[in-house]
C-alpha cells in the first residue's frame, strides 16, 4: 500500500485543478478564483471535498491490500 | 434546451436551485445529508411563496438535471422517480456556500467600489460614451472654427 497520497484540490464548478501564485496562502473563509472558468470556489469546502476524496483513495487501497493478504 | 437556458425565468439559475437546499438545512438545523426535497408542484409553490418568481415544474426539472449531471444534488434512495429525493452532495453544498459568500461579498463592498466595478464591469460603455463626446467636441470645434473664417 501506498504510504503517501497526492489529492488535488479542485475547482467546485469545472473541476480544474486550483492554482495559486507562489507563496499565497489561504485561509478559512475566504475564496479561491479558479484560473480556468473565473468562479470563485469557498476554501473550506474544495478542502473538505478534497479530504472526501483522499477517504475514498485510501479505501479503496484499504480493500485492494486486504484482498491480496487474504488470497 | 439552449432557449431555457437564456430565457431563465427571475434569473432563478441551477445555483439558486442550490441554494434551495441550503436554505432548508439553515430552516431545520440539519446537515446536507438529511435534507431531502423532489421537484413537485409543492416545490413551484413554495419558492412562489418565498421568492415571488413564477416558474415551471418543467423549468425546475431542467435545473434539477444540471445539478445531477454535474454531481451537485444525488438521488437520497432508489427506486424514486428522476426528480424525487434529492440531496445535496458535498460539491453541491460547496458551490451553495461559494456563491452565498460571493454575494455577500457584494453585498459588504463599499461605495468607491461599488462605483469602481460598475465602471469596470461597464468600461466598454464608457469608453464608447467617450468616444462620442471626443467626437462631438471635435465636429462642435471645426463647426465652430468654420463659422469664424
Amino acid at each position: 500500500m501506498e504510504s503517501e497520497f497526492k489529492v488535488a484540490v479542485l475547482c467546485l464548478f469545472c473541476h480544474a485543478p486550483l492554482e495559486a501564485e507562489e507563496g499565497a496562502v489561504f485561509e478559512s473563509g475566504e475564496l479561491i478564483m479558479c484560473k480556468l472558468c473565473g468562479e470563485l470556489s469557498d476554501y473550506d469546502s474544495v478542502i473538505e471535498v478534497a479530504k472526501e476524496k483522499a477517504v475514498e483513495k485510501v479505501k479503496l487501497e484499504v480493500q485492494a491490500s486486504l484482498k491480496k493478504l487474504f488470497k | 434546451m439552449t432557449s431555457s437556458y437564456m430565457n431563465r425565468p427571475g434569473n432563478f439559475c441551477e445555483y439558486n436551485f442550490l441554494d434551495l437546499f441550503y436554505q432548508e438545512m439553515l430552516a431545520k438545523g440539519r446537515p446536507h445529508n438529511l435534507i431531502r426535497l423532489s421537484v413537485d408542484p409543492k416545490m413551484v409553490k413554495d419558492i412562489y411563496d418565498n421568492l415571488t418568481i413564477s416558474l415551471t415544474e418543467n423549468y425546475l426539472q431542467e435545473m434539477a438535471d444540471i445539478c445531477l449531471a454535474n454531481s451537485w444534488v444525488e438521488h437520497s434512495y432508489m427506486g424514486g422517480g428522476q426528480y424525487d429525493g434529492l440531496q445535496l452532495t458535498l460539491a453541491g453544498l460547496g458551490i451553495a456556500r461559494s456563491k452565498r459568500k460571493q454575494a455577500e461579498q457584494l453585498n459588504n463592498r463599499n461605495s468607491f467600489k461599488k462605483a469602481s466595478d460598475y465602471i469596470e464591469e461597464h468600461k466598454g460603455l464608457f469608453i464608447l460614451l467617450g468616444s462620442i463626446i471626443a467626437l462631438a467636441g471635435l465636429l462642435i470645434k471645426n463647426g465652430s472654427s468654420g463659422d469664424g473664417k
